[in-house]
């Protein structure tokens, strides 16, 4: 270390007698007044013996800061000195005592911890820890801090801001200059010189009544602005201007954007950001941890926000149609009018057939009557035929349209039907998925996405794998029989037209009867609809998911990777339980292929279950592996393991062959 | 320079969006100003002086040809911010440095003098920073010597060369001379140095401020750029 400056305390380079900081402080616009409030070196020198100050690091509204070592400890502090001629107003040094006092009752990794304060020579001081690093602003003037930098600064400052306000200190006075970043990383908030201590009664007052705005105006909330009694909300208000600046370099004035518009992050961080940012201190997070929560569910362990932002499942257009068509209600309009197009057609084919029936029980009573004598048969026969041909075609595509219409309301991205309440997923822990799939043999080529899960009312009981089988059926059964009357009006006499008629009447009611009962499935879906699906989140947030609202949860479906080589969730499902077999469906491939995709539902009875089970499997392998994940973490748990095998043996032979895994016809 | 003063260069340059010619013009302007820096972030980076000198021939080929603008939205703001990002970025794609590197051997977009940058680069203890900390610091000395070389010149077409070569060392108060001393080399009294110096330094002030406009979007900017290279020098 070479020779300082006898001003400001800045080391002066090898060949120059000129002090780098003083020449690029005659440049600021308040250069006089700055270089008065530094108190020169040498002055402090002589006032802490104990010292030995080594530079300026610093000024800001409270003084200036110095860096010293302090001779017996070999220990690097910082001084802060509140300038003689501020000290003389008795108001600033009342806030100057006041962040001692803030500062002295804090212990805490993310503030920094005040060492001593007092009075020397008229000088106010406080002797604080030195974090050597960067504050905020500075990070932000480099310009390079990631969104993923940025999102780790922020949990720190929720945890320090949580400490300050459970121990009755507000800050008041958050902002990117306060919050500084070592070089470890750890992130410490500073300058509690604006703190407001709750339980000391009154002095507020006393403070804002010499007319001087206390915090930074751009990072107060809006009651701070509007008068001094604010509580420890609106340090989170502050702090959701700090976050919206770390994510987007700009302040969140007037009609901002949202951050994900701006920069690449998880949707849901905008609701995080706005939510801190909501003018009613009853509409923000109550609580520093609570915004912290958020963050660490939107960020996810493997950024779901990728996910979120492209749904796999269809092109935008049909999301965005989906959603449309779900918000304008003409969703539901439209379920009804299929379903009441295909019940109607297939009565209509039903009475045209039973019609055509009993007119040609009329026209031909005698059985003997000969194939030679179409004179008379023919143009009826034809007639019916075709009108049964056409009615019964139609159902058929009726039922597939349903089913198709099924189908697109599972897929992920749009259709959601409500926008998710802010908490209500919760993550399971840091590791998360990575954890997860770092446990299955060789590392995952894609990621674990949750898809949907469906919330329904009990009332909605049929199961869907049951359901979609009927449809398949009902459908099939009426492309059959429409193809058999289509060849009994073109073949008029032939043994297989005359086999057709008596055939579609008595399978007639029976396809009334299905496509009656598909038509109310579907259309009671729409009025129980509680169906809720939630945007694409990780696998670990599943599982957080499936703990958090396992009482309503009916149906869960998982997809891992968009890859067939990659690891399917096989089964959910909760130990101990009667019915242990959760909804599962495995989503892989094509998205637009039926055959990728199954469905199990959870039929059992609701009830809370302290943890859930995923049955993780090689798509070719077969090696299952079993992850239990409760609200924490996930870990493997042998015990588990084995039981849920022969659970889930048992399921299969429950379910049948239809659901083994493995390369789908 | 002939524009520069009522220009904010970067703001130009920003709004070219790597575009027009006079976009173009003004960052390969700026390139020239500041790529002492960028010299001595490379040489940090752990490369000798030759490969450094190719690296950052061939950097500036690249930016400069290429417009290199995509991801200024960032970076916003600040012409230094930029260029670290950039050059980091460019160091990071191999692919990129070694093209760079063939190409930038033998062809100088921007005249270097490799000597002095590795003379300054030398000058600071390297082994205590960071290839980032390097460039700031690097930075905020340009910025200093381009004030003081603007002042030189303000002084000069005055016709105060003599004057300002004499008072220079009082810039600062860590200067060495007396104020009677110099009086009497200037033949001047001593309050009429006091006054001269004092002007010399509000004169300095001033163009410390258009140098360091030069390289942010906003005029309003500049104060909060000056207290962060303060913050870079402070910080050692």
């Amino acid at each position: 270390m070479g020779r300082s400056c006898g001003e400001c305390g800045a080391s002066l380079p090898p060949n120059s007698d000129q002090c780098p900081a003083c020449l690029l402080r005659l440049g600021l616009d308040d250069a006089a007044r700055r270089n008065r409030r530094a108190v020169p070196i040498s002055e402090l020198a002589v006032l802490f013996p104990q010292l030995e100050i080594l530079n300026t690091l610093g000024e800001g509204g409270m003084g200036v800061v110095y860096l010293a070592r302090q001779r017996k400890l070999e220990r690097l502090v910082a001084l802060k000195i509140l300038p003689r001629e501020l000290a003389a107003d008795p108001a600033f040094a009342d806030r100057f005592l006041r962040e001692a006092q803030a500062l002295a009752r804090l212990q805490h990794p993310n503030i920094v911890s005040l060492y001593d304060f007092g009075e020397a020579g008229g000088y106010y001081f406080l002797v604080m820890e030195y974090a050597d690093g960067l504050n905020l602003r500075q990070i932000l003037l480099r310009g390079d801090l990631k969104p993923r930098e940025a999102l780790a600064i922020v949990p720190q400052i929720c945890e320090g801001l949580q400490y300050a306000h459970e121990t009755g200190v507000i800050h008041r006075d958050i902002k990117p200059e306060n919050v500084l970043v070592d070089r470890s990383g750890r992130v410490k908030i500073t300058d509690f010189g604006l703190a407001k201590i709750l339980d000391q009664a009154g002095p507020s007052v006393t403070i804002t009544g010499t007319g001087q705005v206390m915090g930074t105006p751009q990072y107060m909330a809006p009651e701070q602005l509007a008068n001094s009694n604010v509580d420890h909300r609106a340090d989170i208000y502050s702090l959701g201007v700090v976050f919206y600046e770390l994510l987007t370099g700009n302040l969140p004035r007037g009609r901002f954007e949202l951050p994900s518009r701006r920069i690449d992050v998880d949707v849901r961080l905008d609701e995080v950001v706005l939510r801190a940012l909501e003018q009613d201190p009853d509409l923000r997070y109550q609580h520093a941890r609570e915004l912290k929560t958020d963050v660490a569910t939107a960020t996810g362990p493997q950024e779901a926000g990728k996910g979120v932002e492209s749904a796999p499942h269809g092109p935008r257009w049909r999301s965005a149609l989906q959603s449309f068509l779900w918000f304008t209600g003409a969703w539901v309009l439209a379920g009804f009018a299929f379903n009441a197009g295909a019940v109607a057609l297939a009565g209509a084919a039903v009475v045209f057939v039973t019609i055509g029936l009993l007119e040609a029980r009329r026209h031909f009573p005698n059985r003997a009557r000969s194939p030679r004598d179409p004179g008379r048969v023919g143009t009826w026969r034809r007639a019916l035929g075709a009108v049964a041909a056409i009615a019964l075609l139609a159902a058929s595509f009726g039922l597939f349209f349903l089913d198709e219409v099924s189908r697109w309301e599972r897929s992920a991205g749009g259709y959601v039907s409500s926008p998710q309440e802010p908490g209500e997923l919760r993550r399971v822990g840091e590791d998360g998925l990575a954890e997860l799939m770092g446990r299955l043999d060789g590392p995952p080529r894609g990621s674990g996405k949750l898809v949907a899960v469906h919330e329904r009312s009990d009332v909605m009981d049929w199961p869907e794998i049951y359901r979609a089988r009927f449809t398949w059926v009902a459908a099939a059964l009426c492309l059959g029989l429409g193809m058999l009357a289509f060849a009994g009006a073109a073949v008029p006499l032939q043994p297989l037209g005359r086999l057709a008629a008596p055939l579609v009447g008595v399978c007639a009611p029976a396809l009334l009867a299905l496509v009656a009962a598909h038509g109310g499935t579907t259309i009671h879906r729409w009025f129980a609809s509680p169906v809720e699906l939630v945007p694409l989140v990780s696998i670990a947030e599943v599982a957080g998911e499936v703990s958090a609202v396992s009482d309503r949860l009916y149906l869960a479906m998982v997809e891992i990777g968009s890859t067939v080589d990659t690891r399917h969730v096989w089964s959910v499902g909760a130990p101990g339980a009667a019915s242990p077999v959760f909804g599962m469906q495995l989503l892989s491939g094509q998205p637009e292929s039926p055959f990728d995709r199954w469905k199990i539902t959870w039929t059992g009875p609701r009830r809370t279950f302290p943890h859930f089970v995923l049955t993780l499997a090689g798509p070719t392998s077969g090696d299952r592996t079993v992850v239990r994940i409760d609200a924490g973490r996930a870990h493997l748990d042998g015990e588990d393991a084995d039981r849920w095998q022969r659970l889930e043996k048992n399921m299969l032979a429950r379910a049948g062959p239809s659901l083994e895994p493995g390369p789908q016809p | 320079m002939s524009r520069g003063f009522a220009t904010t260069r970067w703001s130009v340059v920003l709004r070219a969006r790597g575009g027009d010619a006079e976009g173009r013009q003004a960052l390969s302007t700026l390139c020239q100003d500041y790529w002492h820096p960028i010299y001595a972030f490379i040489r940090r980076q752990g490369h000798g002086v030759e490969e450094a000198r190719d690296l950052t021939q061939g950097y500036f080929l690249l930016v400069l040809e290429k417009g290199l603008l995509h991801d200024v939205r960032r970076t916003e703001g600040r012409f230094r911010s930029f260029l670290l990002a950039s050059v980091r970025h460019f160091l990071s794609d191999a692919r990129d440095r070694q093209r760079a590197a063939k190409r930038g051997g033998g062809r100088s977009p921007v005249p270097l003098d490799e000597a002095v940058a590795e003379e300054n680069y030398l000058r600071e203890p390297h082994t205590e920073l960071t290839p980032e900390e390097i460039f700031e610091r690097r930075w905020a000395f340009t910025v200093i010597e381009r004030a003081v070389r603007r002042l030189r010149e303000d002084s000069e077409r005055r016709g105060r060369l003599g004057q300002f070569e004499r008072l220079q060392e009082f810039l600062t108060g860590a200067g060495t001379g007396t104020y009677r001393k110099a009086a009497s080399d200037l033949g001047m009294t001593e309050d009429a140095v006091k006054v001269a110096v004092h002007r010399l330094r509000h004169r300095y002030g001033e163009m410390l401020r258009r140098e360091v406009e030069e390289t942010v979007a906003d005029p309003a900017q500049v104060d909060g750029e000056i207290r962060y290279l303060l913050g870079v020098i402070g910080r050692r």
